[in-house]
């Protein structure tokens, strides 16, 4: 999936040299704010920044924040924002223009809407009189291919729990990981309870 | 009934200033109200194209934020002369929240000039 397909064009933009004052509801609104001069990309401007510089103009407040491509792998992305604890990133095309941002939430939502589709459980059950090895074969396939998804997900997860993100990610991250067990739970019971519980 | 009585004492002193009220370099604080780009603009505003913006390594100095130079300085003595003078005199006695002021007057003096004297003919 591409960064560029979740960038956000619903933004909403001040000039550099406007005071703090005049957006902090806007900030605490929305999150984020970009700072254009006369339509030129300046920079985005985060609550966080303006609680950790106290200085008086949106610009002087605004810290730099890398720059990532549009075609930029998302998930490679979101890695790299949990490790250096940014919540949102300017995206640009070839040419290095701005066109717009994305935030870890828009990500992982993005991520648990895939990994959320239900896997169809296709069990062939090998009934009469053919061999064991086929059974034990077919067996291992369609286990193999239903629970690999959310077993990756799962530990995916995990892997950007360790990058330390923030309450809200940490939140969405541990929704996939339950939501996903889930599933492997289900898809346990449904193979054991239909075709192996004589009970 | 009775007049309130009121009388008032004012205390005048006037002087000639110079704007912007820095004529050598700023040192900003991390914390101060006013930081780098929004001085530098109304300094640009007064003065154009005189003052320059430098922005300082946080890991070095987290208390110091940039310094505004004068371009004249800079003219006179390389830059990393000047910071170097005032990591060790100035930025100790910094604040995070501070914005001071530092007359920087720079002396250049010359020894040992030679030459050739040309007497010219009569």
């Amino acid at each position: 999936m591409r960064i560029g397909d979740l960038v956000s064009n619903d933004e909403v933009c001040v000039s550099p040299f406007t005071s703090v004052d005049a957006v902090e509801g806007k900030i605490l609104e929305r999150g984020y704010l970009v700072i254009k001069d006369q339509g030129k990309f300046i920079g985005i401007l985060t609550a966080d920044d303006v609680l950790s510089s106290g200085h008086n103009l949106v610009i002087d407040c605004c810290r730099k924040k890398p720059l990532v491509k549009a075609d930029e792998d998302a998930e490679r992305v979101m890695r790299r924002m949990l490790s250096e604890g940014l919540q949102v990133v300017p995206v640009v095309d070839e040419e290095a223009a701005y066109i717009g941002s994305v935030q870890t939430s828009q990500i992982l939502r993005r991520i648990l809407e895939i990994t959320k589709r239900a896997d169809e459980v296709k069990w062939v059950n090998v009934v009469g009189d053919a061999s064991f090895e086929n059974t034990k074969n077919s067996f291992s396939s369609e286990l193999f291919h239903n629970t690999r998804n959310q077993l990756q997900a799962i530990l995916s997860a995990v892997d950007m729990l360790r990058a330390a993100p923030g309450a809200f990610e940490t939140q969405l991250l541990l929704e996939s990981i339950e939501s996903n067990a889930r599933m492997l739970d289900e898809l346990i019971t449904t193979i054991h309870s239909s075709h192996f519980d004589s009970n | 009934m009775e007049k309130t009585q009121r009388s008032y004492l004012v205390n005048l002193k006037f002087e000639v200033i110079t704007l912007p009220p820095v004529s050598d370099i700023l040192v900003l604080g991390r914390k101060s109200p006013q930081g780098g780009q929004g001085i530098l603009r109304s300094f640009e505003l007064i003065l154009p194209d005189v003052f320059e913006l430098i922005q300082i390594d946080e890991d070095e100095f987290p208390d110091i934020e940039a310094v505004i130079v004068n371009k004249a300085i800079e003219a006179k003595m390389p830059r990393r002369e000047i910071l170097d003078i005032l990591r060790k005199n100035v930025f100790p006695y910094v604040s995070k929240g501070e914005t001071i002021k530092v007359d920087f007057d720079v002396q250049i003096i010359l020894k040992h000039i030679t030459g050739e004297i040309v007497h010219e003919d009569r």
